[in-house]
């Protein structure tokens, strides 16, 4: 499996995937053309990752904004890892800026929703 | 009209943003951004960015859906106009949006609208939990969660209006207010 390296725009997320430290990073606003060919890459290698049994992985998120199609890929994302896990132990941290109640608050919708994930909602 | 005369209409109106035309994706990303820069200045935090998710999800609703569309660049489009609107009497801003639709199609609308407006602050954000859970408005542009993504970042209802065209064609607009 290759890592996947994909750089931050103005309207897309960076998106860092590095197989050999099981780490997983997405950080910044996400308002792509096309919300499931833009996390396509992702998707495909997170499904890969996760049918091959591993200790862990770490899941890193820093959003400033999304839009609703990315609200929906958020969950189908975090959904993996409960449907897709073949016996990796995942944390996944959702980071906010201090002053940003829309990423507290949208942070701690998915918390809610994935309850039986190990997920944080922590300040910056 | 002339844009001297145009300007003064805008201005009379307390309208602070106005597009009118063929809204790709380049578009609607650029001009959001440029509305956000400008109202980061003025208005809260909770403010500026309600103002903008909204406006982005009203301009991806007249791309995706208006049934006036256009080629650009190898892209279909749809044609439709956003305004801002300033109204000093709520203390809001207001986000509108109107674009023409197939009259077959109001029903689906009218029925979408009026199930949130049914709905007080904590009851929308349950529903929009359980819609973007279930993907059933899921489809080939986006989740289907448009309009309830704008009901969470608004202060009152979704104000829509529906008027008749001809047979097959009617004109929708959707105002949403914001708190400033």
């Amino acid at each position: 499996m290759e890592n996947l390296n994909i750089e931050q725009t103005k309207f897309t997320p960076s998106i860092v995937f590095d197989i050999q430290k099981c780490l997983l990073e997405i950080k910044g606003d996400s308002l792509p053309e096309n919300t499931t060919e833009f996390y396509k890459p992702l998707m495909e290698s997170l499904l890969q990752f996760l049918q091959t049994p591993q200790n862990n992985i770490t899941v890193n998120l820093e959003l400033t904004y999304f839009n609703s199609s990315s609200s929906k890929f958020l969950y189908d994302f975090f959904d993996l890892f409960v449907e897709k896990n073949n016996g990796t132990d995942v944390v996944i941290n959702w980071f906010y800026d201090e002053e940003d109640e829309n990423m507290e608050e949208a942070g701690e919708d998915f918390q809610e929703d994935f309850e039986d994930l190990k997920f944080n909602v922590l300040v910056k | 009209m002339s844009t001297q005369a145009y300007e003064a209409s805008l201005n009379k109106d307390n309208i602070i943003f106005a597009f009118t035309g063929a809204i790709t994706y380049n578009m609607l990303s650029t001009l959001s951004a440029a509305v956000k820069e400008d109202l980061q200045k003025e208005e809260s935090s909770k403010a500026y960015y309600n103002v903008y998710a909204v406006l982005v999800e009203q301009f991806q609703n007249i791309m995706n859906y208006s049934s006036k569309r256009k080629t650009i660049s190898t892209k279909d489009v749809g044609i439709g106009t956003c305004l801002i609107k300033q109204v000093p009497q709520t203390n809001a801003l207001v986000v509108c949006s109107g674009n023409e639709i197939e009259t077959k199609q109001i029903d689906r609308v009218i029925a979408k609208l009026e199930k949130i407006n049914s709905l007080n602050a904590v009851e929308i954000k349950a529903y929009y939990k359980e819609v973007r859970k279930s993907g059933v408005d899921s489809h080939d542009t986006g989740a289907g969660l448009g309009f309830l993504e704008m009901a969470k970042k608004s202060s009152a209802q979704l104000k829509y209006t529906i008027t008749p065209i001809d047979e097959k064609i009617s004109y929708f607009e959707l105002d949403v207010a914001i708190k400033e």
